[in-house]
């Protein structure tokens, strides 16, 4: 009784209506060029669904590349079948992006950035993309979970994922 | 074709990229970018036209601009729509590779005599 009172007093009328249980989209790829292709199609067919607003689409799009093309990269040999899975849901005012594979124990986040290089001679290409990552999500997560790395990206916005 | 590479007059080289360079798109643009790292000293990238941009797109560009620094050679860019020209801010690659509004001053910056 006590928690039903809480969250109807916290959270606007409407947003009860939102679906927090909702089934999220998901894409299971292998780290071919050709399957990594459809990340962007099925990103945008995926948040036209859950409703995301076009700002935080192009945001989380920039994040999903780095961190799928992350996985692709290096937790599987070239031509591996294996599947790199990708989850977005979205609940009230928060929308979910989780990458999972099973290749080696691997946390993106433990890997320490590297200052600004000087020039562009002493640029390395590599920690490029985790520094946009972290850059475009604020809340970046890592779990390694039943033998598969989990990396969990939220992504908090404005206006709820509504179809209002 | 997402990519055109232009040889204008003094030895400066113009290459023009367009649309969206996701997976596919920077896949598309990987080849001839490295080609104009090998092969031009004096390069500006036109990116007027690119709609969204990300990592890989990022990375074949810096990749590119390495190579021609590395003989010598200047590159700058062009004209990045706000949220191409946010993914390069962020990255602090603006600090590497200076981004131009004009094409004149662009020119300018990489031409030889400069």
């Amino acid at each position: 009784m006590k928690l039903l009172r809480l969250r109807r007093s916290a959270l606007p009328p409407d947003s009860l209506m939102s679906e927090p249980g909702a089934a999220p989209e998901i894409l299971r790829i292998t780290n071919a060029l050709a399957d990594l292709s459809r990340l962007y199609p099925w990103f945008e067919d995926a948040a036209a669904k859950l409703g995301l607003p076009k700002p935080l689409v192009q945001k989380m799009q920039v994040a999903a590349e780095e961190a799928v093309m992350n996985v692709a990269m290096h937790a599987y040999a070239p031509g591996s079948a294996d599947k790199i899975e990708v989850r977005l849901s979205a609940m009230q005012a928060v929308a979910e992006l989780v990458i999972e594979d099973s290749g080696p124990e691997f946390d993106p986040l433990s890997v320490a950035e590297k200052p600004q290089p000087a020039s562009l001679a002493e640029a390395e290409v590599g920690g490029l993309g985790m520094k946009l990552l972290k850059r475009y999500c604020p809340d970046i997560s890592y779990a390694r979970l039943d033998g598969r790395n989990q990396l969990k990206l939220r992504f908090p916005f404005n206006s709820p994922a509504a179809h209002a | 074709m997402p990519i055109v590479i232009e040889d204008l007059a003094g030895g400066i080289t113009k290459v023009v990229i367009t649309g969206r360079i996701d997976i596919a798109g920077a896949a598309a643009i990987d080849m001839p970018m490295s080609i104009v790292g090998g092969s031009r000293r004096n390069v500006v990238i036109d990116l007027s036209g690119v709609d969204f941009m990300a990592s890989l797109g990022l990375r074949s560009i810096v990749l590119s601009g390495k190579a021609i620094m590395s003989k010598g050679g200047k590159v700058a860019l062009l004209s990045p729509q706000p949220a191409v020209e946010e993914v390069i801010t962020t990255s602090g690659i603006d600090e590497l590779i200076a981004i131009y509004t004009d094409e004149a001053a662009a020119i300018a910056a990489v031409s030889p005599a400069a």
